[in-house]
């Protein structure tokens, strides 16, 4: 990859052949004058003018004052003192955008994925009370009933007596197990479903447990539709399964919930209120450090910055930034990659 | 010998001119058949073994796919040493073989071990070799474009992928089809696909795994044939249809079925069109492109094959749909004619001159036209010459040629014959017999055909030195040395066989012999100044002897320079940015630069390729960017007088605004020798050979410092290894048991989510597509999210992926390098004002000393200090030799070492002279100067034997010594000034030119140039008065009894 070095070799060995055809034996000529590299002169060059070039911000043409990489001096305490120039018209053109540092709030989140189950107290098993004689009967699968609407009439063994059974509230029948003609032997005869309000069953794994508390707030959904809800009760799990259940009421007045729909949840564990908070893509790592870019005139400076919480979107700063400053919010990584561009190299 | 073909030659003179018809057929002939290129071919003998693994990061590459392909090619015969890298999806095993091993023989022996090495390799993962090709190969570029108005059939405008499928569908085939053409190289765009992107809540929703899907796609995506039956006499094919075809047709492949409900895809995934995970990729001028690079095939004409590339290129245009068109981006034609033009016109002005030259002092233009047919005599049998020693023509290797030292043996010849017939005619009155006429052509001709014989042998061996140049070197040397000794030993063949048949043929009639004016005017300067030399005898013999001490002191002053570079008049140019940069960041900066580079009026065009192409030629990480710059003429500049150089200069300086990117400049061919050759290139190189990765880096820092203690150290450095950062899914065994799960089901799970899993092909005709199972962008990328996605068990539940995993970032080196079969790292140094070979013994012994290497690791010395040492051993016996055969000649010419001696002081009169020249024109001292000194040394041989062979003569005749020095001196001034213009003349368009390849023939041109004046005026004075001194000890008598 180095240029000319591939021709190092053959000078001296020239020399070595001149020198012996003439029998001279004091001509030495060094090999070595040809090594510079190119990048590397100019690296020195420009660590040498970065911090002049501050001081020459006014100037109209964008060459002067472009870009440079500086060292504000010999401190050996890190990259604070590094710094990139770049004139705003090159900055535009590389999409390097900024906002002013605020306050806001961090949404911490967990998601649960978890099944659409039927509230035990909606499905109601109809059953005559007196055995006997089913004789009429007024529902059929998937009629609405309303609340003490007649469903069945019922011919009583003991009384010979017709008594009507009702039902217990409003709902639709979703099955029928009873014929005109046929003994009602304590079985069920009609079962009757109130969907308007169903569960989300959610499986909370050993490592959610503790981030999940009954009363959070919670948006449940499936592919297709999205209710707000909160976390009713947590429960360990019946059937031995290594996971607990947390359940929140979904109001499915329109049906779009039904039973046995794979559901995800995302819960809402802690919502912080933050005095400052940046976009997640100004969050850049530099020299081992967590760092943005703070843009003073036309300079970038990295800060070393202390993270708390952090939702999809933005991230909490707890130290080293304070409001009103300006955060580069987009193409950070372009900064990150000046400062650290000499070690960018390609060996082959 | 020579005497008896010189009589033939002049008896059967018809005979030798239908010969010299025959070697110009010949040549014609041949000269069809030389492969011209702009430089010498510097690749050593290699074959590379790339290894495609989609997915595999740089630590699984090496240890399942690198390592086996290495140790499977460890003992092949004539193998010199292999070298590998393995990097994220790539592991690239170079192989290189011993010089001179038949490139196709070496392959052919790769392949068959690669047939016993697939086996043990995972599936799915095929070692192919690399193209057919050297650094010249990559002679064609182009790229393929549409309008922003042109639509697809579908109504959209063509994207990238769009283009790079009409590339590899339209354009590919055909260009592949071009004699000489060994591989298309694409790069750019996106391969299509046909994706399947899983929702994993629908997936959950209808308990379909992955695994299922895949399945369920892989299955029901096939044509069956089954056989065929006979009815009633008729054959009927039997054959059963399923083969996806469209979008719709993998929406509705049935998944799995649920009491009686179909689950389609459709019903839990998205099916798309959708992008490759692409490792590389192109642009022109700031914007995507897809560029496409034709290789030539080893030892191909490259003018022949790019010109048949272009007009395939033409060709193919109508074949493409309407508003997509392919440019030419890139031609070696180009580079190769102005190189050829470089040349002719050096060969043809310089021929000019020579002629002129010869007319202008023979005073008969039908002898120096015989004199100049030697040239392309000369020329014809040099391309023959070539062609059978499988010489390339190029820059290098005609850069060297003069007509004037070509013609010098002719010149002496010549001369001689028309010296003595017009003497003759003179005499005889103007009518000579035919027999008369031949037997002066002959004895004439003989009178001086030792010595030029002898002087041309001289030059030519010279030379030989030069072929014990290795390596690199030798590659650019070795055709320039032979191509002049073919030249050389043409035209000495020419001297004694055709020159003098032609002499015999054509000198008839009345000889117009003028002693020119400036003869004339000459011997009336240089006749008094012999005899006044020869009075001040100690006085010029001490001035030479300071002069020559006082050039050797300017030469010990000159800056020095390694072969000077051809100019390629194109820049390519490495644009760099820090590992771990991902493609798109890279394109998106790559497009800041380019927009910027466009901005500037010396620029034609700029086109670059970032990451590595579909062909792994050059294996290239995404943050590193070839950037080609095409130049426009020079005259089309904004400051036509501004060099090459100093727009490089403007231009690093204009580009350095830019932020994020280092840079490095280089030229395309350049470049492709750099990556192909690569190896160690500082004097000294330590290898460390070991197992861990960590350990390699810490004791190489141990080395390393250890290094720097020492004295004369310069730019001590460790191999840069870059880290980049990986993300890492690790199971955790317990957890995943206990939902029922296993590792592979995790990386499965991982592989589907990331990468995606390639279930089948979609066949649209002859192209053909892959089925990509792989989650949408949006959950793929957001890695943060990862962890809770839910991955299925076996018993149809679920579990986030954090409950069975470690999720975490960490880094990895970016790639690992191999050699010889283990892992190394390289620690090199330069050494300055010191000698190589005892900071190599130092530094070995203190790294004994000081750094303690655990089990299982060695260290190798190694880097160009090897190289010099063998050289200067190789050089200690050949200069010498060369030496001793060049005296033994003057002996053998001469019958006495004294006259030997005394014709070799002109060499450092001669390098006197040259180093002047050089340093009048402030040019550092190069390798092409070097070879301009050896040409020196064999002229100013040859200006001795002329003269010193003509003194001798007369001394015989006369037995009178100042009388024989100053006649015989007087009589050969014009033959010496003759050889010593043509040369010098015939060198002055090249030391003058400024076109391509000029840069390497102007410092040759330059100290020959130099040398030759100094020589000259040297040895017309200098030479006869060491004479004089030396025989004025003697009795006559004594030199009588020598002889």
């Amino acid at each position: 990859m180095k240029k000319n070095k591939i021709f190092e070799l053959p000078t001296s060995l020239f020399n070595l052949a001149l020198i012996v055809m003439m029998g001279f034996t004091s001509v030495t000529i060094s090999a070595e004058e040809g090594h510079e590299h190119i990048h590397d002169s100019n690296q020195s060059e420009q660590y040498q003018d970065g911090h002049e070039d501050g001081h020459e911000d006014g100037h109209e043409d964008g060459h002067e004052d472009g870009h440079e990489d500086g060292h504000e001096d010999g401190h050996e305490d890190g990259h604070e003192d590094e710094f990139v120039s770049l004139s705003v018209e090159i900055a535009n053109k590389n999409g390097i955008k900024t906002i002013t540092a605020t306050g806001g709030d961090i949404r911490e989140e967990a998601i649960l994925y978890g099944k659409i189950v039927a509230d035990p107290s909606s499905i109601s098993e109809v059953q005559a009370r007196f055995n006997g004689v089913i004789k009429e009967i007024h529902a059929n699968i998937g009629d609405e009933v309303k609340k003490g609407e007649t469903l069945i009439v019922v011919e009583s063994n003991e009384s010979l007596n017709h008594y009507s059974v009702k039902a217990p509230y409003s709902g639709r029948v979703i099955a029928r197990q009873a014929n005109v003609g046929e003994l009602t032997n304590g079985q069920s005869l009609l079962t009757i479903a109130n969907f308007d309000l169903v569960w989300a069953r959610l499986a909370v794994f050993p490592s959610q447990m503790d981030m999940i508390t009954p009363k959070q707030k919670v948006v449940i959904h499936t592919t297709e539709v999205e209710q707000q809800a909160q976390i009713s009760y947590l429960t360990p799990s019946l059937e031995n399964k290594p996971y607990s259940l947390a359940f929140s009421k979904i109001v499915n007045k329109s049906n779009k919930w039904p039973i046995g729909a794979a559901v995800q949840a995302r819960v809402t564990t802690n919502l912080v209120s933050s005095k400052i908070i940046v976009p997640k893509e100004a969050i850049q790592e530099f020299e081992g450090n967590t760092v943005v870019f703070i843009k003073e005139q036309n300079q970038y400076h990295p800060r070393t910055i202390t993270t708390g919480a952090s939702d999809s979107t933005n991230v909490e700063v707890i130290d080293g930034l304070s409001a009103g400053e300006t955060v580069v919010s987009q193409n950070s990584y372009l900064l990150v990659a000046d400062l650290k561009k000499s070690e960018a190299g390609h060996d082959h | 010998m020579i005497t008896w073909i010189l009589d033939l030659s002049i008896r059967r003179r018809g005979t030798m001119l239908l010969m010299a018809l025959i070697i110009i057929a010949l040549g014609m002939w041949n000269y069809q058949k030389l492969p011209i290129d702009a430089v010498p071919d510097i690749t050593n003998v290699q074959v590379q073994i790339n290894t495609q693994a989609q997915g595999y990061s740089p630590l699984e590459t090496e240890q399942r796919i690198t390592f086996l392909v290495e140790t499977g090619l460890s003992g092949l015969p004539k193998l010199a040493y292999t070298r590998s890298l393995s990097r994220y999806g790539l592991s690239q095993v170079t192989v290189v073989f011993e010089e001179g091993t038949d490139l196709y023989f070496a392959r052919n022996l790769i392949n068959e071990r690669l047939g016993s090495i697939k086996e043990q390799l995972p599936s799915g993962i095929e070692p192919e070799m690399g193209p057919i090709a050297t650094g010249l190969g990559e002679i064609y570029m182009y790229s393929v474009s549409a309008d922003e108005n042109a639509k697809q059939k579908n109504g959209l405008p063509y994207d990238a992928m769009a283009l790079r499928e009409i590339h590899d569908w339209v354009v590919k085939p055909q260009l592949a089809l071009v004699k000489g053409i060994t591989e298309i190289n694409a790069i750019g765009g996106y391969k299509k696909q046909y994706h399947i992107n899983p929702d994993p809540l629908k997936m959950l929703h209808y308990g379909v795994t992955n695994k299922a899907l895949s399945n369920a796609v892989m299955r029901n995506n096939a044509n069956q044939g089954a056989g065929f039956v006979e009815n009633n006499g008729q054959q009927i094919l039997v054959r059963s249809q399923a083969q996806l075809e469209t979008i719709e047709d993998i929406q509705n492949v049935i998944v799995r079925t649920d009491d009686g409900a179909i689950v389609k895809v459709k019903d839990v995934a998205e099916v798309a069109i959708g992008k490759e995970l692409r490792t590389g990729a192109a642009s022109q001028e700031g914007n995507e492109s897809v560029i496409g690079t034709a290789m030539m095939l080893v030892g191909e004409n490259s003018r022949s094959v790019a010109l048949a590339v272009g007009d395939k290129i033409r060709d193919i245009q109508p074949s493409l749909p309407e508003g997509v068109s392919i440019v030419s981006l890139y031609d070696r034609t180009t580079l190769v004619d102005k190189a050829i033009n470089t040349v002719q016109k050096n060969l043809i002005e310089g021929a000019l001159l020579v002629i002129f030259v010869l007319f202008a002092l023979l005073g008969n233009i039908r002898a120096a036209l015989i004199t100049a047919a030697v040239i392309p005599l000369a020329m014809l049998a040099t391309i023959t010459g070539m062609v059978q020693t499988k010489v390339s023509a190029n820059l290098m290797s005609l850069g060297a040629l003069d007509f004037g030292l070509i013609v010098d043996g002719a010149v002496i010849i010549v001369e001689n014959c028309i010296r003595r017939l017009a003497e003759n005619q003179k005499r005889n009155g103007n009518k000579i017999s035919i027999k008369e006429r031949l037997d002066i052509v002959y004895s004439a001709s003989n009178e001086v055909i030792r010595p030029s014989v002898f002087g041309v042998l001289i030059i030519t061996i010279v030379y030989v030195p030069l072929f014990t140049l290795t390596g690199v070197e030798g590659k650019m040397f070795h055709p320039m040395a032979a191509t002049v000794i073919i030249a050389l030993l043409s035209a000495m063949v020419f001297t004694f066989t055709l020159v003098p048949a032609a002499v015999a043929l054509f000198l008839k009639g009345k000889i117009s012999e003028k002693e020119s004016p400036i003869i004339i005017g000459a011997k009336t300067v240089y006749r008094p100044v012999l005899k006044w030399a020869l009075k001040l005898r100690w006085l010029v013999v001490s001035s030479a002897v300071i002069l020559v001490g006082f050039s050797f002191f300017l030469g010990s002053k000159l800056g020095s320079e390694f072969v000077p570079q051809l100019n390629e008049g194109d820049i390519a140019l490495h644009a760099m940015r820090i590992p771990g940069t991902g493609i798109d960041q890279a394109m998106e900066m790559q497009k800041v630069l380019e927009q910027k580079i466009m901005e500037y009026e010396e620029v034609l065009t700029v086109f670059s390729k970032t990451g590595t192409a579909e062909v792994a030629t050059d294996a290239m990480p995404p943050n590193v960017t070839d950037t080609f710059l095409i130049l426009k003429p020079r005259d089309q500049w904004p400051d036509p007088s501004s060099t090459k150089a100093d727009f490089v200069e403007k231009l690093e300086k204009g580009l350095s605004l830019i932020p994020g990117n280092n840079y490095e400049f280089t030229q395309p061919i350049q470049m492709r020798f750099n990556e192909l050759i690569s190896g160690v290139r500082a004097d000294v190189g330590i290898k460390l050979y070991g197992d861990d990765l960590d350990q390699l880096v810490t004791s190489a820092q141990e080395v390393l410092s250890t290094l720097n203690t020492i004295s004369g150290v310069a730019d001590a450095r460790l191999e840069q290894v870059d880290d980049i950062p990986i993300f890492t899914v690790n199971p955790k065994p317990e957890a995943l048991a206990l939902y029922g799960l296993d590792v592979s089901d995790l990386q499965y799970w991982l592989k589907t989510v990331m990468s995606g899993e390639n279930t089948g092909l979609i066949f649209e005709g002859d192209r053909r597509f892959e089925i990509i199972i792989r989650y949408p962008e949006l959950i793929r990328t957001e890695l943060a999210q990862l962890g809770k996605l839910p991955i299925t068990t076996p018993n149809g539940e679920f579990v986030p992926v954090e409950e069975v995993a470690t999720l975490s970032y960490t880094t990895v080196p970016s790639q690992i390098s191999r050699e010889n079969g283990k892992r190394r790292i390289v620690v090199t140094a330069n050494v300055r004002e010191r000698d190589l070979g005892s900071f190599v013994q130092e530094a070995q012994q203190k790294i004994q000393q000081n750094v303690n290497l655990p089990a299982g690791y060695w260290l190798e010395y190694g880097g160009t200090f090897e190289q010099l040492e063998s050289a200067t051993q190789r050089l200690t016996i050949v200069v010498p030799v060369t030496l001793f055969v060049i005296l033994t000649l003057l002996v053998v010419a001469f019958s006495s070492v004294k006259d030997a001696l005394i014709i070799f002081s002109g060499v450092p009169l001669a390098l006197t002279g040259g180093i002047l020249a050089l340093w009048f024109r402030d040019m550092p001292l190069s390798i092409s100067a070097a070879v301009g000194f050896i040409a020196l040394s064999g002229i100013a041989v040859l200006n001795g034997l002329v003269m010193l062979s003509f003194i001798k003569q007369r001394l015989q005749e006369t037995g009178e010594l100042i009388n024989s020095i100053v006649e015989g001196a007087t009589v050969r001034l014009r033959p010496v000034l003759m050889t010593a213009l043509v040369a010098s003349l015939g060198f002055i368009p090249m030391a003058l030119n400024v076109g391509t390849g000029a840069e390497v023939q102007r410092p040759l041109a330059t100290v020959v140039i130099g040398g030759i004046i100094s020589s000259t005026l040297l040895t017309l004075v200098v030479l006869p008065v060491l004479y004089k001194i030396v025989y004025s000890h003697f009795k006559l008598v004594d030199s009588k009894t020598n002889n």
